[in-house]
């Protein structure tokens, strides 16, 4: 196994998300990559973290070091365990991994420039990034997403009033989502209406984090808008790149 | 600490309060006005005024220098206030303060005062009213508060939730007679009922933004006037504020004011007003008399109350870094949905370390530290930077080792995680 690619899916993905998570494993065997998953992956115990639970993420740490560093390079579809990986690992928890760590769009980005993944066909969608805040103010991963998004041709990206390090929390962070859901829920849907203010006419929502791709479809269910609230759906990089591959 | 039963009460309490309030069209609707007239003023004032950005950087190490070095600044500003013959005394806890501020005033006494966000961690109002004084808050929407017997939604507009309708209602009954929803007129009537108050005060009992130690002049950055006249006219005027408003200079607390008042959405506030001494005159044989037009007595009170504890660790510290501009919960994810009930008395992410320390405790912040969603955004908009995220990340420690993380979130963890926790 070693040298090889890792791909740490995290708990919303193998849980809850399994249509998205496919769509990533698809990406995947597209690009010809040579990757593995584990069939005990569990948790990378950033929400135990959260949660003020530090012993039980350092013990974590400390039994899934032998398990990673067994790999050449990590892959995550999911900010928070890429968070914790990359920074709560070293500033928290007195852990530093030896293989490097990237973001599903980090690494679908390096497999377009190398011409390993080629998106070709049009996406005739009106879309809105949106930038989780585990990837972006807290581990500051803002462009590439962007640059991945428009390497896909036919896209209509609308540009929401706050974005990068102003933009508007969707409320899926910080347990929230765990604590008090139909608060979480709430937050997504002023968050859309009165901060982000999407068109009327948008059509997807594309995000790199699983919690928000969840917690933002809660919030759409509350949506004033009945043509947004019917028609508006969220995805991921993932699935925005199998549409380009023309599957 | 708390029972892990009484604790689970706290926080299903709390969660229908904010339930009830998500839920409540028109506080949603008082607070994305706010929202959005907030954020178009500090642009425009920051545009105004570019270098204030700059300005809050260097404050933010004069806060950092003046925590660290607070005893001294503490026996500076007591030197200087009491060498100008007024009284210094710092105070340890809440009710040293109540007791020093008891053997200033007498049953009957009319007490006037202006905003103080610090006089909530003595309970002073009510505690002023048990030893017979009768109390007036005179900042408007503080007014409306006391009238309401609410709490404050807002450390700059405590009275943001409360529309022109149900100002009326309250106001009318304080006045005794009908008033129409006039804004205007509403303004009118409490400045005519207030100003007799002032007059006839015989206290005044005022906070403070910024105390300049080597002076020991504090600072009242206000709009309505009303601080002008709480501190000018009664016989006594008392300051009641934490240690971490002191900074070394006068130019070091010009610098606070010009950074509060920007970040507090203004260009340049209404009032700012320096008060040393009581007020005297030397105007006839250079004697110097004390208490020419305004008070004659003048005291300050500088309040602990787990203020040193605070600045021993230094993720706690950032926190007595604020400066009460509020612009945090105007940026935040929590705050536009459920206004000050997101939030003890002290409010917002910022709230959380102020409750834990100052006025409520570990089991009234722990509530508000769970519902952040440590999203960081309020940390970019702050003029003093302060990591919110990370101050609750160490409350919520602070809670799962006290064993009172809330049980729905271990349970839907558990399910979301597949971890016993
Ligand atoms: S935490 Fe920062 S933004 Fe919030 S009130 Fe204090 S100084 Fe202002």
């Amino acid at each position: 196994m070693a040298g090889n690619v890792l791909l740490w899916l995290g708990c919303v993905y193998r849980k809850n998300l399994v249509a998205e998570k496919e769509s990533i494993l698809s990406v995947f065997r597209a690009a010809g990559v040579d990757f593995e998953t584990l069939d005990d992956e569990g948790c990378c115990y950033l929400p135990i973290f959260l949660a003020g639970k530090t012993d039980m993420a350092k013990e974590r740490a400390d039994e899934l070091e032998s398990v990673l560093s067994g790999y050449r390079m990590i892959v995550t579809p999911c900010p928070a365990c890429y968070r914790m990986f990359n920074q709560i690992y070293p500033e928290e928890l007195g852990k530093n991994l030896r293989p490097e760590v990237l973001h599903t769009s980090q690494f679908f980005l390096r497999l377009m420039k190398e011409g390993k993944l080629a998106p070709r066909k049009e996406v005739n969608m009106k879309i809105m990034y949106h930038d989780p805040c585990e990837l972006g103010r807290h581990s500051g991963v803002y462009d590439e997403p962007r640059e991945l998004i428009s390497l896909i041709p036919g896209l209509d990206l609308f540009k929401q009033r706050y974005e990068r390090e102003k933009a508007i929390c969707c409320g899926g962070g910080g347990l929230l989502s765990a604590f008090f859901p139909s608060l979480a829920a709430k937050v997504a849907t002023r968050k859309l209406e009165e901060e982000d203010r999407v068109p009327d006419d948008l059509e997807a929502i594309v995000t790199g984090c699983p919690q928000c791709i969840s917690n933002i479809r809660a919030g759409i269910r509350y949506l004033k808008n009945k043509q947004l609230r019917m028609n508006l759906k969220v995805i991921n990089m993932a699935q925005l790149i199998e549409m380009s591959l023309g599957r | 600490m708390v029972e892990k039963s009484e604790m689970e009460k706290i926080y299903m309490d709390y969660l229908r309060q904010l339930s009830k309030a998500s839920a409540d069209r028109f506080l949603r609707l008082a607070l994305s006005r706010a929202v959005e007239s907030y954020r178009r003023n500090t642009e425009t004032a920051l545009r105004l005024f570019p270098y204030t950005v700059e300005l809050a950087e260097k404050l933010r190490e004069i806060k950092e220098y003046s925590l660290l070095h607070v005893d001294e600044l503490i026996s500076q500003a007591r030197d200087m206030i009491e060498d100008l013959k007024g009284h210094f005394y710092l105070a340890k806890t809440p009710d040293d303060a109540m007791d020093y501020i008891g053997d200033l005033v007498k049953p009957g006494d009319i007490v006037v005062k202006s905003k103080s966000l610090t006089s909530e961690e003595l309970h002073m109002n009510p505690r002023l009213e048990e030893m017979g004084c009768e109390v007036y808050e005179t900042d408007l929407g503080e007014f409306l508060i006391q009238q309401l017997k609410s709490k404050p939604m807002h450390i700059l507009s405590p009275a943001i939730h409360v529309p022109r309708e149900k100002a009326a209602e309250v106001i009318s009954k304080a006045v005794g007679k009908e008033l129409p929803p006039d804004i205007p007129l509403l303004v009118g009537e409490v400045r005519k009922l207030l100003r007799g108050k002032f007059f006839e005060a015989k206290v005044g009992i005022s906070g403070a933004n910024v105390i300049a130690a080597e002076t020991g002049s504090v600072f009242i950055i206000e709009n309505e006037g009303n601080a002008r006249l709480v501190t000018g006219l009664p016989e006594k005027h008392i300051v009641i504020a934490g240690i971490e408003k002191l900074v070394p200079s006068l130019l070091d607390a010009m610098i606070a004011v010009e950074v509060t008042s920007r970040y507090a959405n203004y260009k340049a506030p209404a009032y700012v007003s320096m008060i040393s001494c009581p007020s005297k005159t030397g105007d006839i044989e250079k004697q110097t008399t004390y208490g020419a037009h305004g008070p004659k007595e003048y005291h300050v009170i500088l309040l602990d109350n787990g203020r040193k504890e605070m600045i021993k660790d230094p993720i706690y510290r950032q926190a007595l870094y604020c400066l009460r501009c509020g612009g945090c919960m105007y940026n935040c994810t929590i705050y536009p949905l459920v206004a000050g009930n997101f939030g003890y008395i002290y409010m917002g992410g910022i709230g959380v370390p102020l409750t834990r320390f100052l006025l409520g405790g570990l089991e009234r912040a722990a509530p508000i530290a769970y519902t952040c969603t440590m999203c960081g955004r309020c940390v970019e908009h702050c003029p003093m930077k302060i990591d919110v995220p990370k101050i609750v990340q160490k409350i919520r420690e602070e809670a799962a080792k006290a064993g009172i993380m809330p049980e729905r979130l271990r349970e839907n963890l558990g399910e979301i995680t597949g971890v016993k926790i």
